[in-house]
């Protein structure tokens, strides 16, 4: 059944595999092979390392030596992006580095098939990593995991970071995938956390900074009072909170002659009323700017990280309460042509 | 019914109101005739004493108002026409009379610019 | 030639009976008429509600029909809908009866009592609600509709209201002659109560026969929905139709104790009538009220006769001081606004406040109110602030309420504010129950205001 090609192949065609099954004619024809090819590529690949974080480890970028080919040609399946385990890197390295030479031979009537099963989804570096990573959490789904807010603070790679890694044509939506897993693999135990993931973990984070990852503890001052900020809307509030009986004062007044709305006041105090600590501490707030239901809510901000600082112990129970989490959401500028941030005039026809 | 300066008025008819039915009084003029003769603003022409109601009328008879008072602008719109004037002829022809445009919009000026409008 | 299916269209009607109404027939149709159902008769619609409007004729012009002008009875008569508005329910029957003590004269000055609720005095016998009723004690929209009967807090500011009670019973009880007046400010922040203070004043002197007088809002006087006129003599201004109202209250709330009052000299009213020494005082008003160009005279007669020796104790009110504290809407005939102190009711009840009148024993008491237009005058005069020259307040605010003690309504107490609460939750009012989380919750909310309090404790959390 082989018969020989006459036709020669470029030195990218390497990256191919080589392969005699179902080959019928001289014209290499990925598509159809692409199913059989997928396990001998999956057996090859390696170890989970090799196959998936690659870039990540002390070998250079391919693509960037790969100058006589511009970057972002549309794929083909003759011109295909180089896709490799560590193994084939090397040899293809060298054959790059030495163009002049004539290339090796292809044995005759063999049909070239993508390494990756993602070669045809437009950026099959993206996907295996993501599939890579998928396989990584099924394995380890079972595992326990601990609170999101228990988990050990981690900065993942941004982007841009990760783009140098998988290549640029990488989304957003696609990034913010990779790091829902990243997040989901993090919250693992550490106590338990395999060897394996911790290493696929420690690839994606970014080097240690320690401007970047300090955390300020804060504590309560000389006078146990407890200060925070909160911010809604344009209003900013700032927050002394001391145990005490009970007493709330926003700007010297008590709430109930600064917030006349029912519904404001019961914003101001709500973290203290879900805790049940109204009665516990006296709260002392400053609030400047925006209007009484910002200001309300910026203080319930403001008196959640206050209370925390008191006693971390209720950020779950304020987190239920909807009192942690900011709300950023700002009044939308009006645009020049509209009424309104949105808002077109009545269209006329003369 | 009452009569107050020769009109016949309903008897639950605020008293506020009822000055103001007639042509040359409006709120303010109101206000002071009310004022002079101690009315309050909720009161009825039913409340009125007789004398007060005399009083009243009488303050009216005073004042330039109503079929006076349209004479009294038909006079002078007249006064305008008779000499002359740029305004008088305006009143005469049923057009604006102070400059306006009158390429449209001026049914205003049609309906009251009139010589006859006020006698 | 015509065709066969619309000959009928051509021929005559049938004769048919001539007392049945005939078939209309129409120019064109396919549908035999006399299958038809006979019409109706006409005429007019045996009712109104009948479809009028577009009706085709015969002549296929459209005629619209008018429909007759009927003159409906109006939703309500006149002045009916402010007495519903106005109307005020003490009782419902629906909710759960609390018992309680009543609040009697006994409890005045008592601090034990202080932080418990009290039911007004209620009975067969006892009239106590319906005088209160007649001076306009209670007010809409202090929730009394959702109780079974009408009870109250004795706060600490109650107590405060009793000390002035207590000082002039003290007089009264060693016998000396010595005048007894005692005049009071209520003053706090909107919905803490003043007015049910005043109330509570009023229980009480009530049940002890005092005489009480009761200007239920002094709104009425300024927004210049009374007759007016000037007195010559004093230059003030009379509110007679007012006046005669304001004694009717007086009479009906005070029968008892007006009946035993004697007058000591002989009064003219008016221009004729004479009241000779010795009557009742009782029948004074009774003449009063019948002609409103009395009512001032008798007015004077009364707080004269109250001021001399001998004479009941007395409790005169005024609810919403800030109201006389601003421009009246009057006008003198020169069109100057007519300043609210130069009303004749005003200016008595003020001269009582001030000190420049006095009763032999009796209590001036005034109620600020929260739902009126800023009063800096007032303001800085109940602060005991000085005043800053370039302010402009008004100089005559300042001395109309000098000397008299301002006692400061404030916000409950956490005791005062569990009575309140578990009263609310033994009427069945609140959802939740009341234990110390709900109480600590609805009071931070409320911060101790008991308008608030009812609200948050009427208020089901979403």
């Amino acid at each position: 059944m082989n018969v020989p090609s006459p036709r020669p192949l470029n030195s990218i065609s390497l990256l191919w595999d080589q392969t005699s099954e179902h080959q019928t004619t001289g014209i290499t024809n990925p598509i159809s092979s692409l199913s059989s090819t997928t396990a001998v590529t999956m057996a090859t690949a390696g170890s989970f390392l090799q196959r998936c974080h690659r870039a990540l480890t002390k070998i250079p970028r391919l693509t960037s030596q790969l100058t006589s080919q511009p970057p972002r040609k549309p794929f083909h399946p003759h011109h295909p992006r180089l896709l490799t385990t560590s193994t084939t890197t090397t040899t293809t390295t060298t054959a790059l580095t030495d163009l002049s030479q004539p290339l090796p031979e292809v044995a005759p009537r063999t049909r070239l098939t993508p390494l990756s099963p993602s070669y045809y989804t437009g950026s099959p570096e993206y996907y295996d990593n993501l599939l890579a990573l998928q396989d990584l959490l099924r394995s380890h789904q079972a595992l326990p995991t601990i609170h999101g807010d228990d988990a050990p603070v981690v900065k993942w790679k941004t982007i841009d970071e990760y783009r140098l890694i998988v290549g640029d044509r990488v989304k957003p939506s696609r990034y913010n995938k990779v790091i829902h897993i990243l997040d989901r693999l993090n919250r693992i135990d550490p106590a338990i956390m395999p060897a394996e993931t911790k290493e696929v973990l420690a690839l994606y984070m970014r080097p240690e900074n320690q401007a970047l990852g300090r955390k300020i503890e804060r504590t309560t001052d000389n006078f146990g009072r407890a200060y925070a900020i909160g911010r809604r809307k344009t209003a900013v509030a700032r927050v002394f909170l001391v145990e005490g009986e009970g007493e709330a004062l926003v700007n010297g007044m008590p709430v109930n002659k600064k917030f006349s709305r029912l519904h404001d006041r019961e914003s101001v105090l709500w973290p203290l009323i879900v805790t049940n600590r109204v009665d516990r501490y006296n709260v002392f707030a400053v609030v400047r700017g925006g209007g009484l239901t910002g200001q309300a809510e910026a203080c319930t901000l403001a008196i959640a990280r206050a209370l925390r600082i008191h006693e971390p112990a209720l950020k779950h129970a304020l987190r239920e309460a909807g009192c942690v989490t900011v709300d950023h959401r700002q009044v939308e500028r009006k645009k020049p042509g509209h009424l309104k941030a949105r808002k077109m005039p009545a269209w006329v026809k003369r | 019914m009452v009569n107050l300066y020769g009109v016949q008025i309903a008897e639950n008819q605020l008293v506020h109101k009822a000055l103001r039915s007639f042509f040359g009084i409006g709120h303010n003029v109101a206000d002071r005739i009310c004022a002079k003769f101690s009315i309050h603003k909720t009161a009825r022409i039913s409340q009125l004493t007789q004398p007060k109601v005399t009083a009243i009328s009488s303050e009216m008879t005073k004042m330039v108002i109503d079929t006076e008072l349209k004479r009294k602008i038909g006079d002078n719109i007249m006064r305008l026409k008779d000499i002359g004037t740029y305004r008088g002829k305006r009143h005469a022809q049923g057009l604006p009379v102070r400059g306006q445009k009158t390429k449209k919009q001026i049914v205003s000026a049609r309906r009251f610019n009139r010589v006859s409008t006020h006698t | 030639m015509v065709p066969p299916i619309l000959w009928r269209c051509l021929r005559t009607p049938p004769i048919t009976h001539p007392l049945k109404p005939r078939p209309r027939l129409h120019n064109f149709t396919t549908t035999p008429p006399l299958s038809a159902k006979p019409l109706k008769p006409k005429g007019p619609p045996p009712s109104s509600k009948m479809k009028s409007g577009i009706q085709r004729t015969q002549s296929n012009k459209i005629r619209i029909k008018k429909e007759p002008i009927v003159a409906q009875k109006p939703a309500y008569e006149p002045g009916q809908r402010k007495e519903l508005r106005k109307r005020i329910v003490l009782s419902n029957t629906n909710a759960i009866q609390v018992v309680l003590p009543t609040m009697t004269a006994d409890l005045i000055g008592n601090e034990d009592a202080a932080g418990a609720m009290f039911a007004l005095p209620s009975g067969e016998e006892d009239t106590t609600i319906d005088r209160l009723r007649a001076l306009e004690a209670f007010q809409t929209k202090q929730h009394w509709p959702f109780f079974h009967r009408p009870c109250t807090l004795f706060r600490r500011e109650t107590v405060e209201v009793g000390r002035l009670f207590e000082r002039v019973m003290q007089r009264e009880s060693t016998g000396e002659d010595g005048w007894a007046n005692e005049r009071a400010i209520l003053h706090g922040y909107y919905g803490c109560g003043r007015t049910i203070l005043l109330l509570q004043a009023m229980t009480w002197a009530l049940q002890k026969d005092w005489v009480v007088i009761a200007i239920p809002n002094a709104q009425d006087l300024v927004i210049g929905h009374t007759e007016y006129e000037l007195e010559g003599n004093s230059h003030l201004w009379l509110q007679k139709a007012y006046t005669t109202d304001l004694l009717n209250k007086i009479l009906k709330a005070n029968q008892k104790t007006l009946k035993r009052m004697k007058l000591s000299q002989s009064y003219r009213l008016g221009r004729i009538e004479e009241v000779q020494k010795g009557d009742a005082m009782k029948k004074v008003l009774e003449t009063a009220v019948l002609d409103p160009l009395l009512a001032w005279d008798a007015f004077n007669v009364l707080l004269g006769e109250l001021g001399l020796p001998g004479s009941p104790p007395v409790l005169f009110t005024l609810d919403n001081l800030n109201q006389i504290s601003i421009p009246s809407k009057y006008r003198d005939p020169a069109f100057n606004v007519i300043h609210s102190h130069d009303l004749a009711l005003p200016n008595t009840f003020l001269a009582y406040l001030s000190g420049k009148r006095s009763f032999h024993k009796g209590i001036t008491l005034a109620a600020t109110s929260s739902k009126c237009s800023r009063t800096l005058a007032l303001d800085a005069a109940l602060e005991g602030r000085e005043v800053d020259p370039y302010e402009r307040l008004d100089p005559r605010i300042g001395p109309s309420i000098e000397g008299a003690q301002i006692i400061h309504v404030d916000s409950l107490s956490k005791e005062e504010a569990k009575a309140l609460m578990d009263y609310y939750s033994e009427s069945g009012i609140m959802k939740d129950t009341v234990d110390l989380t709900t109480f600590n919750e609805k009071y931070a909310v409320s911060a101790g205001n008991p308008r608030d309090l009812f609200s948050t404790c009427l208020r089901m959390r979403q």
